[in-house]
């Protein structure tokens, strides 16, 4: 470059920075406006398609399939019908001795989660279409996963208990103490208990409430003989890569 | 053409890969061609997906972009002192 000279490509890399700070402060400012559109988009293009998987195969291949596929219906069917009468009793029995409602779900595909993302959260394809609100517990089986945080009218972002500033009560130990759990980070969490309160490796860290789900099971613990309390490592149950379906628990109205 | 397959792969990380297959991809992008642009994009493109607010860091929602802003500035200052 010659002394003097004033080439546009010099006043370019001089500006990178500025330009840079300037796109991240805009995007700061309007990325929400945009994001609920990009993350519809981006759920139907994710959800795998129902007939994509069939185009190649035979006819014979498909005939297969088909009476495989109607044989599970059949048990399906009578699993359902079962379930039906279950939950029926279920609701009569609770209504007998008072307790609370079961709450309302949706079962909702995950279309993204760790580690594809660095945040600790899902993304799944089940919005305020399927009545999906702010603050629903997002459950897999037995185990609490996290509560929705954004949600469209076909998707929702569910924030992780295990993410880093993210705090939950949980029951835990014997003689059973509450006590306030604190996400780190990729499936991991530290509470702190009175030494008094016996915690063992192994041990079940559940969230209060009538349906008890479990959060994490215990690591370790570490404490000095001059605190009155120890603090407890613990992890979530589960690989979360493995995850493809979760219910969504939502809200009594 | 290898910069545009690149930038194809980069993009589709974001969608299906792992999170450190994409910020490694935005090191090569970086590295070999410049994209200063296209990590932008994709930074926001990540955040608007999958952000979640941040406690530790101000409960921030751009994550990926600020990372990626971070990685671009870096880039100048090393081109500007070391190679240039």
């Amino acid at each position: 470059m010659m002394k003097g000279s004033f080439k546009i490509k010099d006043y370019v890399a001089q500006a990178t920075p500025i330009v840079v700070i300037l796109f991240v402060a805009l995007f700061a400012v309007f990325g929400s406006v945009f994001g609920p559109s990009l993350r519809n988009i981006f759920v139907s293009v994710a959800t795998p398609s129902e007939t994509g998987e069939y185009v190649l195969l035979s006819r014979e291949v498909l005939i297969a399939r088909l009476s495989d596929a109607e044989r599970e219906l059949k048990r399906v069917r009578y699993q359902a019908a079962l379930y039906a009468l279950t939950t029926e009793e279920n609701v009569r029995l609770r209504d007998a001795a008072n307790a609370v409602k079961i709450s309302g779900g949706a079962t909702g595909r995950v279309i993204s989660r760790p580690p594809q993302t660095l945040y600790d959260s899902l993304l799944i394809d089940v919005g305020t279409i399927q009545e999906v609100s702010l603050g629903d517990l997002v459950v897999f089986e037995n185990v609490a996963l996290g509560r929705v945080v954004a949600v469209t009218a076909q998707s929702s972002t569910v924030q992780l208990f295990s993410s880093p500033g993210s705090s939950q009560d949980v029951l835990i130990g014997n003689p059973v103490a509450v006590s306030t759990a604190h996400g780190l980070g990729g499936g991991a969490f530290e509470l702190s208990v009175p030494q008094s309160v016996s915690v063992e490796p192994g041990d079940v860290v559940r969230l209060p409430g009538t349906e008890s789900y479990v959060l994490g099971i215990v690591v370790g613990s570490s404490f000095k003989a001059t605190d009155v309390s120890k603090l407890v490592r613990f992890s979530g149950v589960g690989s979360l890569a493995d995850l493809d379906f979760v219910r969504v628990i939502t809200e009594l109205p | 053409m290898m910069k545009f397959i690149s930038t194809l792969i980069f993009f589709g990380t974001i969608l299906w890969g792992p999170w450190w297959l994409t910020v490694a991809l935005a090191v090569f992008l970086l590295a070999l061609w410049k994209s200063s642009a296209t990590l932008i994009i994709g930074g926001m493109v990540a955040d608007m997906l999958f952000n979640v607010p941040l406690a530790p860091l101000f409960n921030i929602t751009f994550f990926y972009t600020l990372l990626f802003g971070f990685l671009i500035i870096i880039e100048r200052y090393l081109r500007a002192r070391l190679l240039d």
